[in-house]
Parts: C-alpha cells; sequence; structure tokens
C-alpha cells in the first residue's frame, strides 16, 4: 500500500464529499447515542450487580400485626372473678407449624424471628425503648448471646415479677438457656448491652404475648446464589395469612419495599435501553451496506480502468475497505468523544444518570469493526463479480 | 516477441459461445499490427488475452518467452502495469481527476515516487501534444485530445506493446488521422502497436494485416 493509494482513497472521499458527509454525521449520531444507551445499561447492570450484592446480605423483612390490638390500652392485669390475674393471651403470627412449612418450601434460605419483648412495670407499658427487649431467633448462630444487664431483666421474666412467661418462653440458668422442648443451649455474654438476645433459630417455639405484638418480623435470608424475588414473598405473606385465617396482617417491610422497587426499576430500564441499542445497530449496519455498496457501484467504471491500468482485484477491494474503514473509524472516534463530553457534563436518560462506561467504548469498537465487516462484505462481492472486459467494452 | 499457440477461448453466459478458435499468432517487437474483422469476429477477446484483461480456456500465450497462464493475479495486475498499456474506444479518461492525474494513474500504482510521475507527465504531454492541457479536466477536451490523453496515459509506464481497442472509433475522420499519425510515430520510435479495428481504411499506418472470422485468423 503506497502513499498514491492512500491518496486515492482521500480523492475518492473528497470527490463523495457530500454523501459521505450525511453517512459520517448519521453514523456519528448513532454512536453518540448508542454511547449513551450502552452506558446507561451498564451503569445500571453495575447498580444492579450492586443491588444483588447487597440482597445477598439484604435482610428482606416481613411483619405480623393485629389490627385490633393497642398496646398503650392493654392491660397487664385482668379480673377473672374476683381474682386479679395476668393478662397471658397468646398470639401465634408465626406459629412453629407455618414456619416449618416456609422452611419446607424455602429451603435454600434462612429465616431469622425478631420479637420485641415489651416491658411492662407495675403494670403500666413502659414505653422507652430502652425498657424492651430485642429476642432474635437467628438461623445462623448455634449458641446464645446477650449481656449480663439483659439477662438479669430475663431473669425478672423467669420469676414472672413484670411480665408473663410468654414473653421469654424459656429458662435460664448459671450460664445455660433451656427450651420447652428440653433442648440446653450455652450462653455467650456480650460486652455491649443493648438489650438484645440472640438465640438459636432451632430453639424457636412460636410463643408470642399478645403485648409483643409490635414488633414481631420475620427475615428472609438468600444463600448462595439465590435471589429473594417478590413473587416469593408474596408466597409467603399468603401463607401465613391462610395459617392464621387471616386474624393478623402481614406487611413486607418499607425498607425490603423500597429495595425490591430499586431492583424492579433497573430490570425495567435494562429491557428499555436493550432493545433500543440493538435497533440502532442494526440501522448503522443497513445504512452503511446500502450507501457503499450504492457508491461502489457507481464507481464500476474508474474500477475496471484501475484494473486495466495494473490494479488486482484484492487491491481494488481493499482501497474500497479502506475508504469504509476511515469513514466509520471517525464516526466512532467523533461519536465516543462527543457523548463522553456529553456525559461528563452532566447527562440523563429516564432516571438514570449515565457516566461514561469503557465497556460502553469496547463494545461500540467491536460493533464499529463488525459493521465495516459486513458492509464491506457485499461491496468485495460486488467488486470480485464486475468483469471490466464488459464493462469497458458496454461503456 | 508474443507467440500464441493454438488459443482457445469460450464465453458462457447461458448460451456457449467460442470467441476463439485455435489461434495461432506470432508478433515481433517493434511490429505496427492491425487486426481487422467484423463486429463478433473475436478481435477484442484476442486483445484482452493479449492484455491479461482476461483468461483463456486452452493453447499458450508467451510473451517474451514467459508463459502468460502462470501468472498469478497479482502477476497479472504488474504485467498490465508495466508490459502493457491500452487505448480504448471511448478513451476511458476518469473525469473526475484532471488530465495529469489521469495520465499519473498507472505510474502511482507502479510505486513511481512523484516528482518522477510530473516529470513524466510533462515529457508524455510533449509528446502528444497536450503541454498546455496538463490541469484540464477530459470534458474540457475534444474527443481528438482526450484519445491523446489516453494515449499519454497507455505509455506511461514504458510498456513492451500498446494495445488499442478501436482507438478512432468515436473520432471524426481528421481526429481520427492525427491519431493514427500519432501511433505510426510512436511505432517508429520502437513502440511495438497492436490495433483493432474494423476500418479497413487504416491499414496504410500498418506493418502487418491480421483478419479474423468467427474466432478464427484467416491466413
Amino acid at each position: 500500500m503506497n502513499i498514491f493509494i492512500l491518496k486515492q482513497i482521500i480523492t475518492y472521499i473528497r470527490r463523495n464529499f457530500k454523501v459521505y458527509f450525511c453517512v459520517v454525521i448519521q453514523f456519528t449520531i448513532i454512536i453518540y447515542l448508542l454511547n449513551i444507551f450502552l452506558s446507561a445499561y451498564f451503569n445500571i447492570k453495575e447498580e444492579q450487580d450492586d443491588l444483588e450484592k447487597l440482597g445477598k446480605e439484604q435482610e428482606y423483612m416481613i411483619e405480623a400485626s393485629d389490627p385490633s390490638f393497642d398496646i398503650e390500652k392493654f392491660d397487664l392485669m385482668r379480673w377473672d372473678d374476683d381474682e386479679l390475674v395476668l393478662n397471658d393471651d397468646i398470639a401465634f403470627p408465626f406459629s412453629e407449624d407455618s414456619i416449618h412449612k416456609i422452611e419446607e418450601r424455602y429451603r435454600d434460605y434462612l429465616f431469622n424471628i425478631q420479637v420485641t419483648i415489651e416491658l411492662f412495670y407495675l403494670g403500666q407499658y413502659a414505653k422507652e425503648e430502652e425498657d424492651s427487649l430485642k429476642v432474635v431467633y437467628r438461623s445462623d448462630c448455634g449458641t446464645v448471646k446477650m449481656s449480663k444487664e439483659t439477662e438479669k431483666i430475663l431473669y425478672d421474666v423467669n420469676q414472672e415479677t413484670t411480665i408473663n412467661s410468654k414473653d421469654f418462653p424459656h429458662s435460664l440458668s448459671e450460664g445455660i438457656l433451656a427450651t420447652i422442648q428440653g433442648d440446653i443451649y450455652d450462653i455467650e455474654y456480650t460486652e455491649e448491652n443493648n438489650h438484645t438476645v440472640i438465640i438459636p433459630f432451632s430453639a424457636y417455639n412460636g410463643l408470642f404475648h399478645k403485648k409483643d405484638m409490635k414488633g414481631i418480623i420475620l427475615s428472609i435470608i438468600p444463600v448462595n446464589d439465590k435471589k429473594v424475588t417478590a413473587d416469593m414473598l408474596s408466597d409467603i405473606v399468603r401463607l401465613l395469612e391462610e395459617d392464621n385465617d387471616n386474624e393478623y396482617y402481614f406487611n413486607i417491610g418499607n425498607e425490603t419495599i423500597d429495595f425490591m422497587l430499586n431492583v424492579h426499576h433497573a430490570n425495567n430500564e435494562v429491557r428499555i435501553f436493550a432493545p433500543i441499542s440493538g435497533i440502532l445497530i442494526l440501522l448503522v449496519m443497513i445504512g452503511g451496506i446500502g450507501i457503499f455498496s450504492l457508491v461502489i457501484n457507481k464507481r464500476k467504471k474508474e474500477i475496471a480502468i484501475c484494473y486495466a491500468l495494473g490494479e488486482c482485484k484484492s487491491q481494488l477491494c481493499i482501497k474500497s475497505i479502506l475508504e469504509i474503514s476511515i469513514l466509520l473509524v471517525l464516526s466512532y472516534l467523533i461519536g465516543i468523544l462527543f457523548s463522553c463530553f456529553c456525559m461528563l457534563r452532566g447527562i440523563s436518560v429516564a432516571t438514570v444518570e449515565v457516566e461514561p462506561n469503557w465497556k460502553s467504548a469496547v463494545l461500540l469498537l467491536g460493533i464499529a469493526l463488525l459493521v465495516i465487516i459486513i458492509t464491506v462484505i457485499p461491496v468485495i462481492r460486488l467488486i470480485k463479480k464486475y468483469s471490466p472486459c464488459e464493462i469497458l467494452s458496454a461503456l | 516477441m508474443i507467440k500464441i499457440n493454438h488459443l482457445n477461448k469460450t464465453y458462457n453466459n447461458g448460451i456457449k459461445v467460442q470467441a476463439l478458435r485455435e489461434v495461432n499468432l506470432v508478433i515481433e517487437q517493434g511490429e505496427f499490427i492491425l487486426i481487422v474483422g467484423k463486429s463478433g469476429s473475436g478481435k477484442s477477446t484476442l486483445l484482452n488475452i493479449l492484455g491479461c484483461m482476461d483468461g483463456y480456456d486452452s493453447g499458450e500465450y508467451l510473451f517474451l518467452d514467459q508463459n502468460v497462464k502462470s501468472l498469478s493475479s497479482r502477476e497479472s495486475a504488474q504485467f498490465r502495469n508495466h508490459k502493457v498499456g491500452f487505448v480504448f474506444q471511448s478513451f476511458q479518461l476518469i473525469n473526475e481527476l484532471t488530465v495529469g492525474e489521469n495520465i499519473e494513474m498507472s505510474m502511482g500504482i507502479a510505486g513511481v515516487p512523484k516528482n518522477e510521475r510530473k516529470k513524466r507527465v510533462k515529457d508524455l504531454l510533449e509528446i502528444v501534444g497536450l503541454e498546455e492541457k496538463e490541469n484540464c479536466r477530459p470534458l474540457q477536451l475534444s474527443g481528438g485530445q482526450q484519445q491523446r490523453v489516453a494515449i499519454a496515459r497507455a505509455l506511461a509506464n514504458n510498456p513492451d506493446v500498446l494495445l488499442c481497442d478501436e482507438p478512432t472509433g468515436n473520432l471524426d475522420e481528421e481526429n481520427g488521422i492525427k491519431i493514427m499519425e500519432l501511433l505510426k510515430e510512436l511505432n517508429g520510435k520502437g513502440s511495438t502497436i497492436i490495433m483493432v479495428t474494423h476500418d479497413l481504411t487504416l491499414k496504410q499506418y500498418a506493418d502487418r494485416i491480421i483478419q479474423m472470422k468467427d474466432g478464427r485468423i484467416i491466413p
């Protein structure tokens, strides 16, 4: 390839400047749009991956509540005939049976249940947060964990002085917790006094006091590559409602709803951008094939003359390939630079803030090369098909 | 210089047409050969084969003792670039290029440096008498002038043979004569010229006349 041939190619481009200018503008705009859409797509995918990673650590929460219950009006004591006795009504929103059914159906997930035990002093609801205890039944622990101060409050429970034994249906003794079923767990004492008791999930027996309905939460934790979907949460809620004869409300937590909405939006946006990008790529290919085939066809006579003057068909093909490549690479560079500039200045598509993404630039380079290949194939076939003798004798 | 033995060529575009049948020909260096015959006699086919523009089915074509059939497509292209020069009936100049750019095309393909090309263009334009037309476009010239530019282009790489396919076919009588005189002059300087025509009045310019009919050379 000598400089004369390169000069010839530039002459061809200059000669067809009007057509090629339109072609370059068209391809540049398409590359510009494609870069923005593909960058948005990759930005969202990264966000999706982050959400997925977060999702693996996310605790998807279902909260149980009794709409008819008002803790402020609840009396810890009640009259039974002439006797004042403890009000020990039981609630079963997350009964053992329900939890077993859920565990059976969703074997690849871990479950935690958190109960907030509301403390009553002298029969009255304590109200302050530090006067409540959180009891969390966790699938991922094997020992009981609590501080010594928390254990002291629980001893009160066991002595039945302040609250009912249904609040905390296990017994404590010298560093050991025993369940109703007779299982024994060691207690690991923590330094931090956060009014929280962590108990292995196997100790869970589904017993709650009615006054503790305010803070009963079931958490679902995905394991390995499993995901929690909205359908799964709906299914669990439906199962709980059926098992409890619709006596309780089971609400998916706000944080959970927000998180799942983000994932849902991200999925929708990916679904919008992907086909748009695909259509634009198709337009580029079809446009390229049409325009360049037309230009080469108009140049039949010159191709035949060049053949007669001493160029072989492969050299003629290479000239055409270079001509097309120069135009498309120029369009690519201008489109990429301009779109990156706009993205750095701040641009958003739908609700997505778009930032330049190297994956998009690399993918577009691959697409540009693919477009070059697909565009030159019909052009090469045209040139190979030409019979210079026939062309020159016909003119 | 050129030896053709038992050359055969058949075109097959749906219908088989045998364009050349058992053609035998010897052409010496410096000869001015006129190939005459009616339309369809195979003259242009023979010229195209001589210039490596087209292939043949059987026989032998030796150019300076080299078998042309054994050339690859790249070698054939180099053959067309260096060994032969074509002059066509319709001039076949590129209208978007200047006269000078048209002439230097085959030199550019050959990789001749720019300075040398420019100098050679001036020399060739002097030979054909169009020195002042270097920067004109072909459409600004008369038919005769365009044909002279085509001849200059054909001579650009000092070919061994000039192949002319009806060079006066699109010209009036006066311009036709001028072209023939130019070709005769070039022949006088040593160029081998093989010219195809159906115009028998041009035979006075040739050293030898070869008559063709139905793809054969009539002895």
